[in-house]
């Protein structure tokens, strides 16, 4: 049993194909996030430009880079460099939003990570039976999420939900405000009946404050002073039920990024949200 | 009318959180709570893995104050977690914390119990954790019955996770089982095997069962046969009073071994649940025919550790340790040939091994298949063509490794077997939950697949019972020996040998 020829360390198996869509400059910020990223070495990488200007060098990542490709032939740059023994994802961070749908149709899965992300949520639902499609924005609101879903094992909030009239939520960036109250009305089944109340802050917190009222009972999640955690608090009749302090995890780029590509299938909660969103 | 299921948890990326649960540990003043149950609790806190209502209430003789066991609680953070800091999670979890010292033997501590949890606010759930020396089980159990405290009310439950060894034997292990059945149903009951929690060997269960490929093969007309080790290269480490009332056959194969076994013969379950997995490992296990002990042929071999170098340094022989009898012929390495009486295994061996003050600390279980049945390439093959062999690697390195022969390159046919590695930590970075995190969250959400049966450890225990006493009637002090730091005894090679074979070198 002895007589194996040694391979040496093992390498890190290749997982994915990654395809990083976007302009230069934010091209170069995804090449610093892979860098740290823990996926990072069990990546293919693909930069292409969708300015026509040069990709910045990216140093240490085995990269091939695709530049001067006019907008309308952008899925077929994916198309030539994608390989078939690999899943594809496709990182958007830029770029024709008209584009989107040729380059969805290429990949596996697909994650929206634009400045602006409205333009392409309106394109998003004729994308969800070819792709596995989520926002970066939504990898935000995962800890949030959590923590509102923890608040609603309690039976007592359970039993007061249907009640709830007034959804208000505060942060400064309207588009993630908007999806994570998609996805407590659509995963509530709100169907209009709770005043939804959107306020833009001027803290620097995409998202800072949850606030669901009925006449029973009271939720409310706030970004801790320390930017780290969130603090939670159920009152029910009257009473506290639960307040506690839970750590936001990581909100860093990197992390977002690993959180994301290991999610390989359909995130039909966020399909739902953005889908309450469009109605 | 409250809604039975939380309209939140639906495709959650955060997996669902146990309902409203307090945690009673007996023994918290313990070594077991500091190093590995605390620090678990504060990595289920810090991935929001713990529920909105929660709490911990430990129980010790040592005299504590709710702030000495919150500050046991940081301690243990900075020492087996390397958590140094005083974060808000940190200070969430330990307001949190409670202790009532008592003498578990005392009604009077499972009243104040009692009292605790009424002021807790009527947690749903409540979860004992009995950390406490075997000894002390029946005490604990008995009380918490007399008290009321083991029945499940109305919504909620009461759970008991009962730490290894269940019982030292057969009779033992029944009447541990007796005991607890007589207060706990078995759904209520979870025995922890620390193996069980461990990434790769849940992951046996996806190598098997989620691909196509394998099933096919993992049977008698593709398997040669199957070698289990567990190595340590530790000795007794100041565990002797424990370790010589039990010894290697009784500490490790009696469950983690067995355990391992279960998983790589059981046949596939019809759907992944507690109650289906367990059935089909006691299938498995009930196979597994009594282990021969006559003469030469024996199949089982013990032996015991002499002086030695492992670990870059000189060691002791087992009788030279602190607290070993000169005489003790309590056996540091078991090495056992096992047969499977079933469609799927008649004919395939299944030998096990381990044993403590070995060259390496490694888990691992080395499936060998037959060689192909015409060697074509035998004349031009400098060396003898090897058989395929998948290894799965339990720790320290988790992961499955294939062996197979590839043509060496050049312009002369030449073949060499060569090794295809997958190893967790590169394909899958990030944290590996440790598997105290990963049971304790278990049984806190009611999943007992990961746990122990009554029936497997009565079965378990039925099978190395009569090796144990057959070596204790041997009555006199020899036993054979293995320098620390070397694989084994010859013993040990001479069992696998007769059948043609040889265990791996690790």
């Amino acid at each position: 049993m002895e007589n194996i020829v040694k391979t040496g360390t093992p390498t890190r198996a290749r997982a994915a194909t990654l395809v990083t869509v976007g302009p230069p400059a934010r091209l170069a910020e995804a090449a610093g996030v892979l860098a740290e990223a823990d996926e990072a070495g069990s990546l293919r990488h693909v930069l292409i430009s969708t300015t026509g200007e040069d990709v910045p060098d990216v140093e240490g990542l085995q990269d091939v880079t695709v530049e001067n490709v006019r907008p309308q032939f952008l899925n077929n740059a994916v198309a030539a460099l994608r390989l078939s023994s690999l899943p594809t994802v496709v990182w958007w961070r830029g770029g024709p939003p008209d584009r989107l749908p040729a380059v969805a149709t290429l990949a596996d899965r697909v994650l929206l990570d634009a400045e602006d992300s409205l333009p392409l949520w309106r394109q998003a639902p004729a994308l969800f039976g070819r792709t596995a499609l989520t926002d970066f924005r939504w990898a935000r609101l995962t800890r949030w999420r959590g923590v509102m879903a923890l608040l609603f094992d309690l039976p007592q909030v359970r039993e007061a939900a249907p009640d709830f009239q007034r959804l208000r939520i505060t942060g400064n960036d309207p588009a993630q405000c908007a999806l994570f109250a998609g996805w407590l009305a659509s995963s509530l089944d709100w169907q209009g009946r709770v005043a939804v109340e959107l306020e833009r802050a001027g803290a620097s917190a995409s998202l800072s404050k949850v606030e669901l009222d009925g006449p029973s009972a009271s939720l409310q999640l706030a970004l801790h002073r320390n930017g780290a955690c969130l603090t939670t608090e159920a009152r029910v009749n009257g009473d506290v039920l639960t307040s506690r302090v839970l750590s936001l995890g990581s909100q860093a780029l990197p992390s977002l990024l690993s959180e994301e590509l290991r999610v390989r299938s359909r995130d039909i909660p966020f399909e739902r949200a953005l889908q309450q969103m469009a109605s | 009318m409250v809604p039975a299921g939380n309209p939140l948890l639906d495709n959650l990326r955060i997996e669902p959180t146990p309902g409203a649960t307090t945690l009673v540990i007996f023994g918290a003043s313990g070594d077991l709570t500091r190093r590995k149950l605390l620090p678990a609790l504060h990595t289920l806190s810090r991935g929001q893995r713990l529920p909105a209502r929660f709490a911990v209430v430990g129980i010790g003789r040592t005299e504590l104050s709710d702030d000495d066991f919150r500050q046991q609680f940081r301690e243990s953070l900075r020492e087996h977690a390397e958590v140094t800091g005083d974060d808000d999670v940190v200070r969430s979890l330990e307001g949190r914390l409670s202790y009532i010292c008592g003498d578990t033997g005392d009604p009077a501590l499972y009243e104040r119990l009692a009292e605790r949890l009424k002021e807790i606010g009527g947690a749903d759930g409540v979860l004992y954790y009995l950390a406490i020396p075997p000894g002390v089980y029946s005490t604990v159990v008995e009380r918490l019955g007399a008290a009321g405290l083991a029945g499940t009310p109305g919504r909620g439950w009461r759970r008991v996770i009962v730490e290894k060894p269940f019982g030292t034997d057969l009779a033992s292990a029944r009447a541990l089982n007796e005991l607890l059945h007589r207060h706990f149903e078995e759904d209520q009951i979870f025995r922890i095997d620390h193996y069980l929690g461990k990434e790769t060997v849940q992951n046996l269960l996806v190598l098997r069962f989620a691909n196509g490929m394998f099933e096919p093969i993992w049977n008698r007309r593709y398997i040669d046969h199957v070698q289990i080790t567990a190595a340590e290269t530790v000795g007794v480490e100041g565990r002797a009073a424990y370790y010589e009332g039990a010894g290697a056959l009784r500490d490790m194969v009696q469950n983690h071994l067995m355990q391992l076994l279960a998983l790589v013969a059981m046949e596939p379950p019809v759907e992944f649940s507690a109650g289906t997995v367990r059935d089909r490992k006691m299938d498995a296990l009930k196979a597994v025919q009594p282990v021969s002990l006559e003469g030469e042929n024996a199949d089982a071999v013990r032996a015991q550790y002499r002086a030695g170098w492992v670990e870059r340094r000189e060691v002791p022989g087992y009788r030279s340790e602190p607290g070993v009898g000169v005489e003790s012929t309590t056996e540091t390495y078991v090495a056992l040939r096992l047969r499977l009486d079933n469609w799927r295994w008649a004919g395939v061996p299944f030998y096990l091994r381990t044993g403590k003050r070995l060259p390496k600390r490694t888990t691992e279980i080395a499936i060998q298949f037959h060689r192909p049945p015409l060697e074509i390439f035998r004349r031009v093959s400098p060396t003898p063509l090897m058989s395929n062999l998948l290894v799965i690697n339990v720790q320290p390195d988790e992961g499955i490794s294939m062996r197979f022969d590839a043509k060496i390159p050049g312009t002369r046919m030449q073949v060499a077997p060569v090794m295809m590695n997958f190893r967790y930590g590169t394909t899958f970075p990030g944290e590996v939950p440790e598997a105290y995190e990963t049971l304790l969250l278990d049984a806190m959400l009611g999943d007992a697949t990961l746990f122990a049966r009554h029936d497997f450890v009565e079965t378990s225990w039925a099978l190395v019972t009569p090796v144990h006493e057959a070596w204790e009637e041997h009555g006199d002090t020899s036993i054979p020996g293995y320098e620390a730091g070397e694989w084994g005894p010859q013993e040990a090679d001479s069992l696998i040998a007769r059948d043609g074979r040889r265990w791996r070198t690790l």
